[in-house]
């Protein structure tokens, strides 16, 4: 095979299938994929489904701590995850840059089959086009994910069951991706060991929903960081939010890099995190499971839901003052002053 | 951004410094101080070193501050 | 040494607090001239912890928010030719000039680089021998020596596609100016970095003319702290003078090299203040030696009037006499997502700080 993408690999012609046979079907290798049938054919799960669809565009591709390819199969199962669903499924998108090498394709293919794999989730449907060079950045990928619910969590990605008094837990520190991503832009100007938080969380959260905990409410803080997150949600339900800076779990090495780029670490992006609000009485139980795991060693409880400011997140600052924490307006910019 | 935290310099070469900053590294240039050297603590600002700080300054302050506790109490009584 | 423990702590806090209540009798009104202490101030909620009989103002010390709207206008239009890259600081990102900013010519395709270092912009030239790299500078005088250190820089490597556009003003010209317009000022918090370089000499003309106390003051809680309670006492006891709170980085003399390289490279000239006006002598521009890195010699720019959008009353509040709660446009139609004055755009600017920071 030659060493780059060709636009003929996504013809539809023998380079297409070459692609197929080669890369796909040989390392996503699952029975419902080997049929090669158009649509993936599924057994009916008894209950409700979730469906859910991201697009992965990171730059670079190749970033501390993951690859694109890790990153579309954590993204879409944390999504699921999140809802209190059992992910199952994925289908798979691609966009190839003419002109991409084929080995890094193949570590990125590789990479979605191994997260998939150990994750329990099988990728049983796909698609690839080539668009021409300069078109797209290397390439972009689409993951839709499938999951099962149990009528019981039905009610966690809304957040309608939470009430004032509910405490609001993180599963450890935060900020990891989105500094591990910014700091690969000024590669002269910063270097840090940072790596991305990206994992999938489906056991994570399974653990809680196999011991029956009772959740109220989950959401990945992806994209808008923390801050995001919890002003969403307290505009859309018009609930005050309170968090305590002193538990905000930030490492020093983000909180080092935030000073000098005139960043918050709360809006910074997590690709492995995931914000839980419960019961007060259960968040020990929550926290001493999660601590348990080793993505949640380090998971603590940063704040709660409270009767005052109702639609506005408030952070309690180390001393007792208070701020307005706002959503983000758009990307954070490193700032001199 | 008015960066306070203290820096240390890790290594130099033609007058740019690698900086540790709570374990994460920055480059800055040296052009504005004299003799920076390696394991000086230093304050950065837009890609320069513009101050160097000595512990004992960092040190000073602390007693500055323990010595206005102690006016306190004597204020308090 | 733990430098969180030593002045983030928050029992050592408490204690300042309690001082503070003591000791502050009267009222007294203190203006911070530094967008990194009006940020602090905010971000650790002094405000909300302080008796209220000591008011705090802001006043202009963010670059971004003094900078006039004709600077922003000028830099689109040189981001317009094809033929340069315009390099800035994240703050100047999203300032709105009075027709557009860069961040939208930017999605527009026009090259706008943000650089952490002006230093980028040097290996930004020789990468792109066949463009002209601008870079705006912006800033008092703890930003403007990394501009003077990269002009000598570029001279010294015979870039010669590389020119400064300068915005760059400093600050005792402007701590005076409203000293005069401010009759009841009792303090300032005077900022850390700019005297860092500059050195506590400059502001002796405050308490001896204006009776004005000043302390130079760090960024950290207890920094910030410290600083009022040494002013409450000078105040007190009636007798201003020049201190310095942030002795770690901070002396009579300054940065005597950066000093240096500044005066090399600068001179001062009369300076347009967005809200404030025109302030004799406060401005920083690039020497005639080195006019080939001067944008102002090297490009053209198109003529400009100097505006202010209406209703914005930055203006005042820059200087003390207004709070950004009093403006009609404040938290309506004046947010951080749709700023319509300066003071709104930047993160340190007084009505950004005030937005995002009081529940
Ligand atoms: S709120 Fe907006 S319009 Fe009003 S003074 Fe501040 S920046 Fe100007």
């Amino acid at each position: 095979m030659s060493d780059t993408v060709l636009l003929a690999h996504g013809s539809g012609g023998i380079k297409t299938q070459q692609l197929i046979q080669d890369y796909f079907f040989k390392l996503f290798d699952n029975p419902i994929l080997n049929e090669a049938t158009d649509s993936a054919v599924l057994d009916r799960p008894k209950g409700k489904i979730c469906l859910t669809t991201d697009n992965f565009v990171v730059q670079p591709q190749d970033f501390p701590g993951g690859d694109i390819g890790k990153l579309a199969v954590c993204g879409t199962i944390n999504d699921l995850a999140v809802s209190g669903a059992k992910p199952q499924y994925l289908s798979v998108g691609f966009i190839l840059e003419e002109g991409l090498l084929l080995s890094d394709l193949m570590r990125y293919v590789k990479s979605m089959a191994n997260t998939a794999k150990s994750a329990g989730v099988r990728i049983v449907t796909g698609d690839t086009k080539v668009v021409q060079r300069n078109n797209c950045d290397h390439l972009y990928i689409n993951t839709t994910g499938i999951g099962t619910i149990q009528s019981e969590q039905e009610h966690i990605s809304s957040g309608r069951k939470i009430k004032s008094g509910d405490a609001i837990l993180i599963n450890g520190y935060i900020g990891d991706h989105g500094m591990a991503i910014f700091s690969t832009r000024f590669p002269k100007q910063v270097s840090t060991k940072l790596l991305s938080d990206c994992n999938c969380l489906n056991e994570l959260i399974g653990d809680l929903l196999a011991k029956k905990c009772k959740i109220n409410f989950m959401r990945d803080p992806t994209r808008g960081g923390v801050a995001g997150v919890l002003n969403e949600l307290s505009t859309q339900l018009n609930l005050g939010i309170n968090i305590l800076e002193d538990q905000l779990p930030v490492r020093p090495e983000v909180s080092g890099l935030c000073e000098i780029l005139g960043f918050d670490p709360l809006y910074l992006a997590n690709e492995g995190k995931v914000l839980l609000i419960c019961p007060k009485e259960e968040s020990e139980k929550i926290l001493n499971i999660w601590r348990k795991h080793p993505l949640g060693k380090n998971a603590r409880q940063i704040g709660h839901i409270s009767n005052e400011h109702k639609g506005l997140v408030v952070m309690q600052t180390c001393y007792g003052g208070k701020r307005l924490i706002d959503p983000m307006i758009s990307d954070p910019l490193p700032r001199i002053c | 951004m008015c960066l306070s935290i203290p820096g240390k310099i890790l290594s130099i070469k033609d007058q740019m410094a690698t900086i540790d900053i709570s374990g994460s590294q920055y480059q800055a240039g040296t052009h504005l101080v004299e003799n920076a050297k390696v394991g000086d603590l230093v304050l950065i600002h837009s890609g320069f070193i513009i101050q160097m700080l000595t512990p004992e300054e960092a040190e000073e302050t602390r007693e500055i501050l323990r010595e206005i506790l102690k006016n306190d109490e004597t204020s308090k009584k | 040494m733990s430098f969180f423990n030593t002045y983030r702590n928050p029992a050592l806090v408490k204690d300042c607090l309690d001082v503070i209540r003591t000791e502050a009798k009267k009222p007294i009104k203190l203006m911070e001239v530094c967008g990194g202490h009006t940020h602090a101030i905010q971000r650790y909620g002094l405000p909300s912890l302080l008796p209220s009989n000591i008011e705090l103002l802001s006043g202009p010390g963010c670059p971004v928010c003094v900078t006039n709207r004709s600077y922003i206008d000028q830099a689109i239009h040189l981001a317009s030719d094809t033929q340069n890259i315009i390099c800035t600081y994240g703050d100047l990102l999203r300032v709105p000039g009075s027709i557009s900013s860069l961040e939208k010519v930017k999605a527009l395709g026009h090259s706008v680089e943000i650089v952490l270092s002006p230093l980028q912009c040097l290996e930004m030239a020789k990468q792109n021998p066949d463009k002209h790299i601008v870079f705006l500078g912006i800033g008092f005088e703890t930003t403007a020596p990394a501009t003077a250190a990269t002009i000598l820089e570029a001279e010294k490597k015979k870039i010669k596609n590389f020119s400064v556009f300068s915005a760059h003003k400093t600050m005792p010209a402007a701590m005076k100016a409203l000293a005069g317009e401010q009759p009841l000022l009792n303090g300032y918090i005077c900022p850390g970095h700019v005297s860092s370089i500059t050195g506590a000499r400059m502001y002796s003309f405050l308490p001896e003319k204006h009776g004005i106390a000043c302390v130079i003051a760090g960024f950290e809680p207890l920094d910030l702290l410290e600083c009022i309670l040494m002013l409450i006492r000078q105040v007190n006891s009636n007798h201003p003078k020049v201190q310095i709170q942030y002795k770690r980085a901070v002396t009579i003399n300054g940065n005597k090299k950066a000093q240096q390289i500044l005066e090399k490279v600068f001179k001062p000239v009369n300076d347009y203040w967005r809200g404030l006006g025109r302030i004799n002598g406060s401005g920083l521009a690039i020497e005639n030696r080195y006019e080939e890195f001067d944008t102002n010699s090297r490009l053209y720019l198109p003529p400009y009037e100097i505006s202010e959008p209406a209703g914005c009353i930055c203006g005042d509040i820059l200087k003390g006499i207004q709070k950004p709660n009093e403006c009609g446009l404040f938290r309506s139609a004046c947010t951080p997502a749709n700023p319509i004055g300066a003071c709104m755009v930047s993160n340190e600017g007084a009505c950004n700080a005030y937005y995002s920071y009081k529940p």
